[in-house]
């Protein structure tokens, strides 16, 4: 968990600002790179302990503390936006992995509202990473239209964490919350998905096991076009109670994948498929539903930044 | 996957040139087609229509645009440059999601209402592939007619892909196949060589087409340039057998040098025949096996050079493929007879 701020260049721009972000997987440790690199600076680290709500509230009082000390110094009053990326338990996990995660969630929420009785703080936005692939799987050319209809814990994990967002009087009209599609991209040590592991396997020469069939078709969304556009929401923020398909619009069967992995790489990819009825469902979303802001990464330069940044980490 | 029934669905992939004068209604002929097979309730149901817009020449940017607006199920995509009819399918086809996909012309030459017909003929054939081909000449001009047809006959029978003589624009093609070719190919791939790599169980189905646009202003999207280098293309990407039978005259030219050279031998050694220039029979003799042995060689490299290139063009060693709702859609058309 880490408290970040933004102090305005310039006496026209806006007023100071803070992010509080939870979670440092892949997504999280992506919006922290954009935040970096927009100009956004790290006041403070903290630990967050899955299965220790009373530390957690106590970890998220002090850096609300810590927001009021260093707010003081310019005597103004603030924004805080906090901004959800975590995630205990994977995709594929039975329900009670979930029980953590919902309290944390939970939790997170009444803290928005205890920030917002907090003299200083003007504004508490509430930024949510949910899933698209969760409350959509198995089904095909979804748009704005289409219901979310989750198949396992992961998904209806998700869609509660959403629906008590939207009716949370605190968080309801100043949430944004994200569905990414299936997203791809580097972190060393942290969980790495299909491309990743199987450019990870193309250079070691390993088989690699894929959960889902030859044709299966996905939404693939390169990881920094999902930080740049939560960094952006959050510079621009003005009202929240929006919510984003983070989607390419472009539907990719395992096969491409493999072959622009076999191009890009020069070497031969030892396959296993492991396909059941259920991993072998396509998900596939529809441009119009898709925000016309959201820059996307085509899959083969993303799938070669993914590859460069995996050779530099020296595999 | 086996017992499962759901809507197969499909997309239809237009490249597009230079169409400013039939897109809006083949829009049109498109939403009823959409509508008519809701209608009948057939279990194959039209999901998208990709517009490929190959860097058009006249106002159809702007026309797909406004249709895209209109129908929500439309999509268009910009290429950058143009890269031609096939590149632009090919990107097509990458972003549909179709259990089948559908690849037709911008012109109306390829009616939307033939699209049940092709599914008719994906049962009655048990195909992967069907193509739309014209029951008569489709530009009604002896010369343009015969000379695609005699060109795809000579190139299917060099480049040993033996459907190329069906093929055509208008297809209709598995989705999974129609995407594992499209990824696969590279930039010089011929298409549909691409997916014969993929599927044997290809089939044509004659139809009523008609290239109003070449029948009335004599307008084509190809020249002749274009064409010679689609045939190269077609040939190229192919097994090229022409170099197996380079290979093979060169293994006849060395035996029946052997043979010549032995008789050429002993008529000389065993003095039966007197050669009246000295030299003569071991410069025949080197120079046949040489020669030979040389067209051979080169034969064996040509077809290390063709396997490389398959290879560089994408070919799969294998490939998996799921025809198990193709029974939904036997049902419906036996129902329908």
């Amino acid at each position: 968990m880490k408290l970040m701020s933004y102090s305005a260049a310039s006496e026209f721009a806006d007023k100071k600002k803070f992010v509080l972000l939870l979670g440092m997987g892949l997504i999280g440790y992506s919006v922290y790179s954009a935040l970096l690199r927009a100009g956004w600076q790290t006041e403070k680290d903290y630990t967050f302990l899955w299965d220790n709500i009373g530390f957690q509230s106590k970890q998220l009082k002090q850096s609300l503390s810590d927001l009021v000390s260093i707010n003081s110094k310019d005597r103004t009053r603030t924004d805080i936006h906090i901004v959800w990326c975590a995630g205990k338990a994977g995709f594929s996990s039975p329900n009670s992995a979930f029980e953590d995660e919902g309290k944390s969630f939970s939790n997170l929420v009444d803290f928005a509202e205890f920030a917002k009785s907090e003299a200083s703080i003007e504004s508490v936005y509430f930024h949510h990473m949910s899933s698209a692939g969760g409350l959509y799987e198995g089904q095909s050319f979804v748009d704005l239209s289409s219901k979310p209809a989750p198949l396992r814990p992961y998904g209806f994990e998700k869609l509660r964490q959403e629906k008590l967002l939207q009716s949370n009087q605190t968080t309801k009209g100043t949430y944004m919350i994200y569905r990414p599609s299936s997203i791809y991209g580097f972190q060393n040590g942290g969980r790495t998905g299909l491309v990743s592991t199987l450019i990870l396997n193309a250079l070691k020469g390993d088989v690699s096991r894929i959960f889902g069939g030859i044709n299966t078709l996905r939404d693939f969304i390169y990881i920094e076009d999902i930080g740049n556009f939560v960094c952006a929401k959050i510079n621009e923020i003005s009202i929240g109670g929006s919510v984003f398909f983070l989607a390419s619009g472009k539907p990719t069967s395992t096969y491409e994948v493999i072959s622009n992995i076999e191009y890009l790489t020069h070497k031969k990819l030892y396959i296993q498929y492991e396909t059941t009825l259920e991993n072998a469902l396509n998900n596939s979303f529809r441009n119009s539903s898709l925000s016309g802001l959201f820059a996307i990464t085509p899959l083969g330069t993303g799938v070669k930044k993914t590859l460069e940044k995996i050779r530099s980490n020296k595999y | 996957m086996p017992g499962v029934k759901f809507m197969i669905s499909f997309s239809i992939v237009i490249p597009v040139y230079s169409g400013d004068d039939y897109l809006e209604t083949l829009a049109v002929e498109i939403e009823a087609y959409r509508q008519k097979l809701d209608e009948v309730n057939a279990p194959f149901r039209l999901r998208e229509v990709v517009f490929v817009d190959d860097e058009s020449i006249d106002n159809s940017r702007e026309i797909i645009a406004d249709l895209v607006k209109k129908y929500n199920y439309f999509l268009r995509i910009q290429l950058s440059r143009n890269y031609g009819q096939h590149s632009a399918t090919m990107a097509g086809i990458l972003h549909s999601s179709g259990d089948w996909v559908v690849t037709m012309d911008e012109d109306l030459q390829h009616h939307p209402k033939f699209i049940t017909e092709l599914f008719g003929a994906v049962v009655k054939n048990e195909s992967d592939i069907v193509y739309g081909r014209p029951s008569e000449g489709a530009h009604q001009s002896k010369l343009r007619d015969l000379g695609s047809k005699y060109t795809k006959k000579v190139v299917s029978g060099l480049s040993g892909s033996r459907h190329i003589t069906n093929a055509s624009s208008f297809r209709l093609i598995r989705g999974s196949i129609a995407r594992a070719a499209s990824s696969m190919a590279g930039h010089d791939t011929y298409f549909d060589v691409a997916l014969g790599w993929f599927t044997q169980r290809v089939s044509a189905l004659q139809l009523p087409l008609k290239d109003t646009r070449y029948i009335e202003n004599q307008k084509s999207g190809y020249n002749f340039k274009s064409l010679a280098s689609h045939s190269r293309r077609m040939m190229f990407s192919g097994q090229i057998k022409a170099l197996r039978y380079g290979a093979l005259f060169g293994v006849i030219l060395a035996m029946f040098a052997l043979l010549a050279s032995a008789y050429i031998f002993i008529s000389r050694a065993f003095g039966y025949t007197d050669f009246a220039i000295r030299g003569w029979t071991s410069t025949m003799v080197a120079i046949m096996f040489l020669g030979g042995v040389i067209v051979f060689l080169l034969g064996i490299i040509l077809e290390y050079i063709s396997t490389l290139v398959q290879r560089a063009h994408g070919k799969p060693v294998f490939f998996i493929v799921d025809r198990d709702s193709d029974s939904q859609l036997r049902e419906f058309f036996e129902n329908q007879s």
